[in-house]
């Protein structure tokens, strides 16, 4: 079936939403709110990822929030984060915006120049832009990432981050600043198999290997590392195959085990019927870890 | 299973025949279908859609026929979107497919829309109470329009023409771990123990392992130390 966009009255005069709509001539169900679809109950997530549907709307009062204190502000006084689209086009099996968002059809707030605007205003500030969705992984359909750049250049005392598991760095202009940061998200293929519509390792090193080539700043993530079935083996030869394909000694890595809070958990059970959701994990204050996680994650430093 | 929601009888007859429905207490069933003909307005349809579901919460669909002023006479359509004329509430059905329309519902006959009825807000309402809103499909092929007046004898035909949609819908909803519930019925379990048990057989049932034999316990204690064993072994 084709594209469906569900679009607020007040987002359908916008550049973003007349470029998507002209390319990709999608049947379009006019809406007054975007609430009116993404928050209400009894949604059915994975029924919903399985369509190919985006919710085009105005964000109003726009702000960025304040990043978690579980996740590095990299040295900065100021850690925020934006965002330009809630949900993602990926569904993987780990991810805790299952748990959060009750609805699977991303949003796409339209206004783009008022979030470059309202940035503008930041100081001394780690900003992630792609923090609660993929938003290299929307490049096909607008190229969200060229005003952040912009900005990037403009604003020196800001580092923006945005993380990705997607492939589309064809799409990316070249020589960004030094303060644009590219962080890809990456998984042997045994994982990436949990990672439903998002690339294959190989593509994703290739994405990498581009980058660097268009002069972005890059790093990796191996983060969540999933006790697979023969998890030594299957690391083992992902390590190698990194080292063997890519500078690794200058790229910074980044490792986590697969951690969540424990009702976001019980929500992406209802999700995924999945090895990695059903995996007995060890509960300690309200969170899910596994239980030998520093072992995991000493094995994966071992490696690098 | 399948519910379907008609308005009338014309709507329901040719359906009732084709997929053999037997009336018990005014539901027509067979062993994948339970039909219930609501009568005319948005009151009715909810009121019965609301006594049908109590009983069968299964994913439901309403149908049937509509008026048009942009549409032909046998055109069929899936309902992407629901305005109730006298409210002004949007509804919007998650389950449609490429041919798909939104739809007006008022109150009593008066004017033409695109596509127009009396039920689709009052079904949309009562269904959303019981099921999540990708099993409350709606669809209706046109009947009427400004220029060919309705005529309830050509309704059956209507609806025979469209009978394919119907069949296209009805799919087994297999419970995948029907036996998981047997075996955790079968054995005296406290609520929080039951929940560590299902989740334990179907983590072993992902991972294509056979699902335990319950040993006879004697006790609580056994039932306890049995559970922590088989939480163990999956580390």
């Amino acid at each position: 079936m084709s594209m469906v966009i569900y679009i607020e009255k007040a987002a359908k005069n916008s550049k973003l939403a007349k470029h998507i709509i002209k390319k990709f001539n999608p049947k379009v169900i006019e809406i007054n709110h975007y609430k009116e679809i993404f928050n209400r109950s009894k949604q059915n997530f994975n029924f919903q990822k399985n369509q190919n549907r985006l919710i085009l709307a105005k964000k109003d009062n726009i702000s960025f929030y304040k990043g978690s204190k579980f996740c590095s502000n990299r040295g900065y006084p100021n850690f925020y984060y934006s965002t330009q689209i809630l949900g993602c086009i990926y569904n993987c099996q780990y991810c805790y915006l299952g748990g959060i968002y009750p609805s699977g059809y991303p949003v796409i707030f339209v206004n783009e120049d008022e979030f470059i605007q309202k940035a503008k205003e930041l100081k001394d500030t780690f900003l992630a832009i792609s923090y609660e969705s993929d938003l290299l992984a929307f490049e096909g359909i607008y190229p969200f990432h060229k005003k952040w750049i912009e900005l990037a250049k403009e604003k020196k005392d800001i580092l923006i981050e945005s993380r990705t598991k997607s492939a589309n760095t064809s799409k990316l202009p070249k020589n960004p600043p030094s303060n644009f940061l590219l962080t890809f998200s990456l998984s042997p293929n045994e994982v990436t198999k949990f990672e439903k519509k998002a690339p294959s390792l190989e593509k994703r090193v290739k994405a990498i290997k581009e980058a660097i080539s268009k002069g972005y700043r890059v790093e990796i993530a191996i983060d969540p590392i999933i006790k697979v079935d023969n998890f030594k083996e299957v690391y083992k030869n992902f390590i190698n195959y990194l080292k063997k394909e890519l500078p690794l000694l200058d790229i910074p890595i980044e490792i986590g085990t697969f951690r969540m809070n424990k009702d976001f958990l019980k929500k992406l059970r209802k999700i995924h019927l999945s090895e990695v959701t059903y995996y007995p994990y060890e509960i300690k204050n309200n969170e899910a870890r596994y239980k030998d996680e520093k072992e995991l994650i000493d094995f994966i430093k071992g490696l690098l | 299973m399948l519910n379907i929601i008609t308005a009338l009888k014309p709507e329901a007859i040719e359906i009732i025949k084709h997929f053999k429905l037997k009336s018990n207490n005014n539901i027509y069933q067979n062993d994948k279908i339970n039909l219930i003909i609501t009568g005319q307005g948005k009151i009715k349809s909810a009121i019965n859609t609301a006594l049908l579901l109590q009983k069968y919460p299964y994913k439901s669909i309403n149908f049937g026929v509509a008026g048009s002023n942009k549409y032909e006479v046998n055109e069929g359509f899936f309902i992407h979107k629901i305005i109730d004329f006298e409210t002004s509430h949007s509804y919007y059905p998650d389950f449609f497919k490429e041919k798909s329309s939104e739809i007006v519902c008022i109150s009593k006959p008066s004017k033409y829309f695109k596509l127009v009825d009396m039920e689709s807000s009052g079904f949309f309402e009562a269904a959303y109470k019981f099921l999540s809103v990708e099993k409350i499909i709606l669809y209706k092929i046109v009947s009427d329009t400004p220029s060919y007046k309705f005529n309830p004898k050509e309704v059956p035909t209507l609806i025979k023409n469209h009978i394919h949609i119907i069949e296209e819908l009805i799919q087994e909803d297999k419970n995948p771990f029907e036996d998981i519930e047997e075996l955790i019925h079968s054995i005296p379990l406290t609520q929080t123990q039951k929940i560590i048990l299902k989740n334990i057989l179907i983590y072993k049932k992902l991972k294509k392992q056979s699902l335990p034999k319950v040993p006879t316990f004697k006790n609580k204690k056994e039932v306890k130390e049995w559970i922590n064993s088989l939480t163990n072994s999956l580390y």
